[in-house]
């Protein structure tokens, strides 16, 4: 066994194993927090290009940015969900409000 | 190269199962303006090579110190500050 | 989205308790769905409180548009003004402003009002129909309410049924996402008409004479005198007093007041409103903390917050009810105010722990309301016989007072079955049914007793002689001898301590009568805590709810049990069973939560200590610093050296404002100051009169500091200055704002940190005119070289040997300061300014209302045309750039013959203890902020730094270095402040960013001074720059040279004379911006329509200033408040936010600045610029929130902004 971080190879590979865990889930959800604005992003993965993962975007926090594609950097994903068609669903968040409360 | 292994992923695939306090790089993260520090406490329900799920997984939010994420959180190895299996989840500790 | 509400404004009876107390002429919004159900049940009721008459509450999601068809049906025009939200000025403002559409509508007319829900968060709405302020008001009797702006997804339910609800002060959040979790509405209001159950004002069982003014929560109060009258009578709690068992269920059942209720853990967020019209309250919540801004977690951890009129905040619980420690029982919310406490403004937040399906009861036999545990949190136990849960374990007999706990007292009683099978499974003393400590933690044992003794305030003998104070037993000898100095207690300990506190009751059984108080027996008393962990039931230091009542008899002693999680500020501690008998003789302490591993010195020995209000810290990896500890003391009920009372009340037993001041019971009255010459410039130098008896904070140039900044009693806001340091203002977060000034309300705790760059005595001051007037001022001392008295910090340079001896005080007048000129130009760029001194009436407005002796500073260049009459009196605003160094020449040119009062006392307005000080021809300019060295350019004379104050026809020049981007900064004379500043010798430095230019915005040529101008940089887009100066206390004559009384005379619809109350002295004068006031009795007399007073359309515009822009443009407000009054103003934009931290950008956004008060200064940055992100144009107000007494008065004036170009306002450059 080698000792791969000797050669500074660990955080590659680690990072090429998360890339490929993103294009192995390509059509599925995701959730994603980044730590720069804006934030959160939940949408479907349409496709992965090198580090980068373009989504159709359903909602982020800022509703003006919604329904638009984006590309994430997955090295700046701090925490992430892809709904793997058994487990626990991404909730499709919709703006709750009753047309008329009176 | 001959075989290559990383031994965090080795490590932690031993681990599944068990609990984990995993802290992560972001000064703070935002859901929707709750603002929290990445603190998550949770099971290891999967470990992949670049990658830990934990679930059932807590996030420490300073108001809502035991708040149960709706699905399972996955953590990118390369965003963990930090780790410990020695914190129960239901460990009671400061955040402020 | 679209989300729909009909709310309509109805007169309706409010029943304010359930003794009857009622205001016959309330208002209220209300969901048409609910009006007719609301009014049958009032007319069924008339003297029982009605559930649904709460103030409004109504819900809508961020982002979603929300439109209010809006129907009035009071007999007067009524509107529903919103703040923080965007929408069509002239179609939604709930007012009729400058040239805008009236949005207010007639009685019976309805509208439709289309509000931005833009960012999560508290609307406050409410009338601007009618501004009137008295009892034919409208804010005060009620018209008031909220939309709370959720985040996205989220949707609300009942808490009691679990169904979805339209309306109501108690919801149930949830989300998708998020933790669900309790909100609760808390709005406070004050100044309601109340009657009693015959109809007439409410009086006094003890005084006789009629109650205090209401003070209350969502249309209810709970006051002592009520409860107490119960004992009085008879009906319960035989041989109790009253102020000890005002908040015990036990004897009385609940209050009517707000009981926020929850299970253990719940998340929760309460929504803190100041829907009132006057007063600046302190929100305080036992057990639990906050962050001061819940999106920022590097903000300040608060427990008590201060909220003036018109303002909010969410409070976020940290780790949800009952706190870490997961404390159940019942922590009490109160208005930390004394006399608004007794008067009834508390509630409790219930936290159970144990299941309420409503199949409970309480011990009194009412039912317990089913309480749905939150979706996706776990349901608490279901209550069984041996495990009933709170309050049905506790062994207390309905009627009576609270059980002692058990365990906690010496010789106390041990644990029932019941208590046993609720406890924990090692109950300690103090710590029964939660432990806070853990093992690890380090147990710290202090013993502390609370003593009667007489105590000496200054050195003309004015003294308390029932003084009380909190004492560590090891120094009752000392002090009780009179060898050491009574003190507030201050001991030290380190985050993550268990403290255990022996805490015995050494009090006489009776404070006894005097001129202003009634005799009392306060027979028990404990130590009420705050910030640090406990268990609420046994350990709480009070009595309250179905809680045990955890104080102790004279003679007995009682173990408490707290813990220090983390790093805190001073933690504040005072008795909760009579405070408002005794807490303003003394009774309060601190206990300071320093950085682990801190060591605490004594500063002059370097032997080991743990307490004391001046300390030397040492920490092995962060820097040493000196520890001082400030407490500001209103109601401090002062006795003369020959026994007479010291600004008694009218009658005892008064609340109205009695007595003087004091800090860590001392003062030092400026007229004691004046030496030979009597010249108040002197007033303040050592070299005259000799030290002052108040603090002098010792410490070596270059030390760091810590000031614990506390309130101790009792009623009012005071406002501590530094000259000279600064600090960050949330001292987590380097993005904050820096400040030299904070406001502070009782139990309140702020940190200053800081460091002192050079040798010299710094004055602090608690300066508004009356708290500095009655010697609320000291000093910190800086040394170049050694003292012998004086350790040094162990990180820091040894300080010299002593080359020089120390100046002493010879009577005489101060030397000279240096010439700072002298020295070579270290930084940049010099700007000088010549600035002269002079007097000339003011004229406030074109109703005729001026000053007829007011004393300007101005540019030299200015002064003709303004002597002439061609140009008009401003407060002069003068700017630099970062790294210019400003030098600023004043000249004094004040004329004896041009003051009014040769002995300086005014008639009107007044201060406390007026007494002889004749004016002052000296003058000077102190400026906040910006860098100086004290002993040659602070401007004022201070200890022992040599004399910078000029005489007239004199000359002298400061230096000042911009070394900071720090915008606001307020500038004041400091030569005489009874005689100069609230007659105008005020004025504002602008610190701008490097390379700024500033222009004239109507020529857009250079100008040297202006409150409007546009800032040109290279860098940044143009901005326009609005300086707001918000200033009172000021003495008016109308235009037949008749003194004006403010704030009465300004009263519209006015009670008939006889009904008159008297104003505190602080809240006399008349008030402004800018030197002008738009005062509305002279346009109601001119046309009597109250909603249309604001309008440019039935009047001109206001004489206040008219700020004008384009959409769009950047827009940074620098609001200042140099002079001069104890009373807090709050500003309001219409339309507009801003953040709270401008250089955060996680900072809370808000339309509103708390708060203003002497020293205050914001920079306050419009988002989305001139009207907003949606671009309205339009007349938008600023304005106080304070309807009681600062709009009637005139303190409001009109920003303008246009949507087409115009020929004599040129556009900003692209």
């Amino acid at each position: 066994m080698t000792n791969l971080n000797a050669f500074g190879l660990i955080n590659d590979k680690r990072e090429d194993a998360l890339v490929t865990h993103f294009k192995r889930n390509i059509g599925r959800r995701v959730f994603i927090l980044t730590e720069a604005f804006p934030f959160m992003f939940i949408g479907e993965i349409k496709g992965v290009m090198e580090d980068i993962v373009a989504l159709d975007v359903e909602t982020t926090s800022v509703p003006a940015l919604e329904g638009k594609e984006w590309k994430v950097h997955i090295d700046s994903i701090d925490v992430f969900y892809i709904e793997t068609g058994i487990g626990a669903k991404i909730p499709h968040l919709k703006d709750n409000s009753v047309e008329d409360a009176t | 190269m001959t075989q290559t292994e990383d031994i965090l992923f080795l490590e932690l695939q031993k681990l599944v199962g068990e609990e984990m306090l995993v802290i992560t790089r972001a000064a703070q993260l935002n859901l929707l303006g709750q603002v929290f520090r990445p603190l998550f406490a949770g099971t290891i329900a999967e470990v992949h090579p670049g990658h830990l799920t934990l679930s059932p997984v807590i996030i420490k939010m300073v108001n809502a110190p035991f708040y149960i994420s709706p699905f399972p959180l996955s953590i990118p190895f390369e965003q963990i500050v930090s780790y410990s299996t020695e914190i129960p989840s239901d460990e009671v500790f400061p955040l402020a | 989205m679209i989300r729909k509400y009909h709310v309509v404004a109805i007169p309706i009876r409010i029943v304010l308790n359930t003794f009857g107390d009622h205001n016959p002429n309330g208002m209220m919004y209300v969901l048409k769905e609910n009006e007719q159900k609301i009014r049958d049940l009032v007319k069924k009721n008339p003297f029982s409180p009605i559930e649904l008459v709460r103030p409004l509450v109504i819900r809508a999601n961020e982002g979603e548009i929300v439109e209010i068809l809006f129907e009035n049906k009071l007999s007067f025009n009524t509107s529903m003004h919103f703040q923080n939200a965007e929408y069509d000025v002239c179609q939604s403002d709930g007012a009729s402003v400058g040239l805008n559409e009236d949005s207010t509508v007639a009685p019976f007319d309805s509208t439709v009002y289309r509000i931005h829900a833009i960012k999560e968060g508290v609307y406050l709405f409410s009338d601007l129909g009618n501004p009137a302020s008295g009892e034919k008001g409208s804010n005060s009797n009620g018209l008031l309410g909220s939309l709370f702006v959720e985040k996205r997804f989220s949707w609300w339910t009942d808490p009691e049924t679990g169904k979805t609800m339209n309306s109501g002060v108690y919801a149930d959040i949830h989300h998708p996402l998020l933790p669900s979790f309790r909100e609760y509405a808390w709005i406070f209001h004050d100044e309601m008409e109340v009657n009693d159950l015959t109809g007439n004002r409410p009086i006094n069982h003890l005084t006789n004479q009629e109650e205090e003014s209401f003070h209350g929560a969502n249309y209810r109060f709970e006051p002592i005198n009520r409860r107490q009258q119960l004992i009085a009578e008879g009906v319960v709690c035989p041989n109790c007093e009253g102020e000890e068992v005002h908040h015990d269920s036990w004897v009385f059942g609940d209050p009517s007041t707000p009981i926020l209720r929850g299970y253990v853990g719940d998340p929760a967020r309460i929504r803190v409103i100041h829907g009132g019209v006057k007063e600046t309250h302190v929100f305080h919540y036992h057990v639990h903390q906050w962050l001061s801004d819940p999106q920022d977690l590097s903000s300040e951890i608060l427990d008590a917050q201060s909220t003036s009129p018109q303002t909010h905040y969410t409070i976020e619980p940290l780790y949800g009810l009952g706190s870490l420690q997961g404390s159940f029982g019942d922590a009490i919310i109160h208005c930390h105010l004394y006399p608004h406490f007794a008067a009834g403004m508390w509630g409790l937040n219930r936290v159970f722990n144990t299941l309420q399906d409503g199949s409970q009861c309480y011990p009194n036999g009412v039912p317990i309301k089913s309480l749905q545990p939150l979706p996706d949190r776990k349901a608490p136990p279901k209550p069984t016989k041996l495990k009933p849960g709170f309050p049905n374990f506790i062994p207390g007999k309905v009627g009576y007072k609270a059980p002692r706990p058990p365990l906690g007292i010496i010789g106390g009683r041990g644990l029932t079955e019941l208590e046993r099978n609720a406890a924990i499974e090692n109950p300690k003393p103090g710590a029964v049914f939660t432990d806070p400590c853990p093992e690890s933690a380090i147990d710290q044992v202090f013993n502390i007793s609370l003593i009667e003794l007489p105590i000496t305030y200054n050195k003309q003998g004015w003294h308390d002689p029932k003084g009380r104070i909190y004492i560590l037993d090891e120094d009752l000898e000392d002090v009780c001898s009179g060898k050491k100095e009574p003190e507030p207690l201050v001991f030290h300990a380190t985050a993550h301590t268990s403290y255990h506190i022996n805490f015995t009751n050494r009090l006489p059984h009776i404070l006894d009568g005097d001129a202003f108080q009634l005799v009392t027996r306060t027979y028990e008393t404990g130590c009420h805590v705050h910030f640090v962990k406990f268990d609420v039931l046994v350990n709480d230091g009070a009595n309250v709810g179905w809680n045990y009542d955890s104080s102790v008899l004279p003679g007995e002693t009682i173990q408490y049990k707290y813990y220090a999680d983390v790093e805190l500020k001073a933690w504040f501690f005072h008795d909760h069973l009579y405070p408002n008998a005794h807490q303003q003789h003394g009774v309060f302490g601190a206990g300071v939560v320093h950085p682990r591993f801190t060591k605490f010195l004594n500063s002059t020995t370097g032997e080991k200590t743990n307490y004391g209000t001046q300390i030397t810290s040492l920490n092995p990896i962060i820097p040493d610093y000196r520890d001082f500890v400030l407490f500001v003391q209103d109601f401090a009920l002062l006795f003369d050296k020959n026994g007479m009372p010291l600004n008694p009340p009218k009658f005892p037993g008064s609340n109205d404002d009695p007595g003087l001041f004091g800090v860590n019971y001392k003062n030092e009255p400026l007229q004691f100051r004046l030496g030979s010459d009597c010249d108040p410039a002197y007033t303040f130098s050592s070299y005259v009169n000799g030290d002052p008896i108040t603090p002098i904070l010792r410490a070596y140039e270059g030390d760091s500091i810590r000031i614990r900044l506390l309130q101790g009693s009792q009623e009012e806001s005071h406002s501590l200055n530094i000259h000279g340091l600064r600090w960050l203002r949330e001292r987590h977060n380097l993005n904050s704002k820096m400040e030299e000034q904070q406001h502070i309300g009782i139990s309140e705790s702020f940190t200053v940190e800081t460091y002192i760059p050079r040798s010299g005595d710094y004055l602090w001051a608690f300066e508004t005119e009356e708290d500095l007037w009655n010697g609320l001022w000291g000093l910190i001392r800086a040394y170049d070289e050694k003292v012998p008295d004086l350790i040094p910090l162990t990180d820091r340079p040894v300080p010299l040997k002593r080359s020089k001896p120390l100046p002493e005080c010879n009577g005489k007048k101060p030397p000279r300061a240096a010439d700072p000129t002298r020295m070579p130009v270290k930084n940049g760029p010099v700007r000088y300014f010549d600035v002269v001194a002079f007097q000339i009436p003011i004229m406030y407005n074109d109703y005729g209302d001026y000053d007829a002796h007011g004393i300007v500073f101005s540019l030299k260049e200015d002064m003709d045309a303004i002597l002439k009459g061609t140009k008009r009196p401003e407060p002069l605003v003068i700017r630099g750039n970062v790294g210019d160094t400003v030098e600023v020449t004043v000249t004094s040119l004040l004329k004896k013959e041009l003051f009014p009062f040769k002995d300086g006392i005014y008639p009107y307005p007044t201060v406390k203890q007026q007494a002889y000080y004749p004016p002052s021809l000296r003058i000077s300019l102190h400026p906040q902020l910006i860098q100086y060295d004290v002993k040659t350019s602070a401007g004022e004379t201070v200890g022992f730094n040599g004399d910078q104050t000029v005489g007239p026809g004199e000359s002298r020049t400061y230096r000042w270095e911009v070394d900071a981007q720090v915008g606001s900064c307020g500038m004041w004379d400091m030569a005489d402040i009874r005689n100069h500043k609230s007659q105008g010798a005020f004025g504002a430095f602008i610190a701008e960013p490097r390379g700024t230019e500033y222009l004239n915005p109507y020529t857009l040529e250079p100008v040297r001074t202006g409150a409007s101008v546009i800032l040109r940089n290279a860098l940044l887009p143009d901005i326009r720059e609005f300086v707001m100066i918000m200033h009172d206390g000021v003495r008016l004559l109308d235009k037949n040279d008749d003194v004006i009384i403010d704030p009465l005379a300004g009263v519209l619809l006015p009670p008939p004379p006889e009904e008159v109350e008297e104003v505190d002295t602080y809240d006399q004068g008349s008030r402004g911006f800018n030197y002008r006031n738009e005062r509305l009795i002279n346009r109601f007399l001119e046309k009597p329509v109250l909603h249309d007073l604001f309008s440019s359309r039935v009047f001109k515009d206001p004489a206040t200033p008219l700020f004008e822009s384009y959409v769009g443009d950047p827009v940074t407000i620098r609001l200042i408040t140099p002079a001069e009054r104890r009373r807090a103003h709050t500003f309001h934009l219409h339309g507009h936010r801003w953040r709270f931290e401008a250089m955060n950008i996680n900072s809370r956004t808000e339309s509103f600045s708390g708060f203003n008060i002497a020293g205050g200064n914001q920079n306050l940055e419009l988002l989305g610029g001139a009207g907003a992100y949606k671009g309205f144009p339009g007349d938008y107000m600023y304005r106080s929130g304070n309807i009681m007494w600062d709009i009637e008065q005139g303190m409001w004036g009109i920003m303008r902004v246009y949507n087409e170009l115009n020929k004599i306002l040129p556009p900003l450059e692209e």
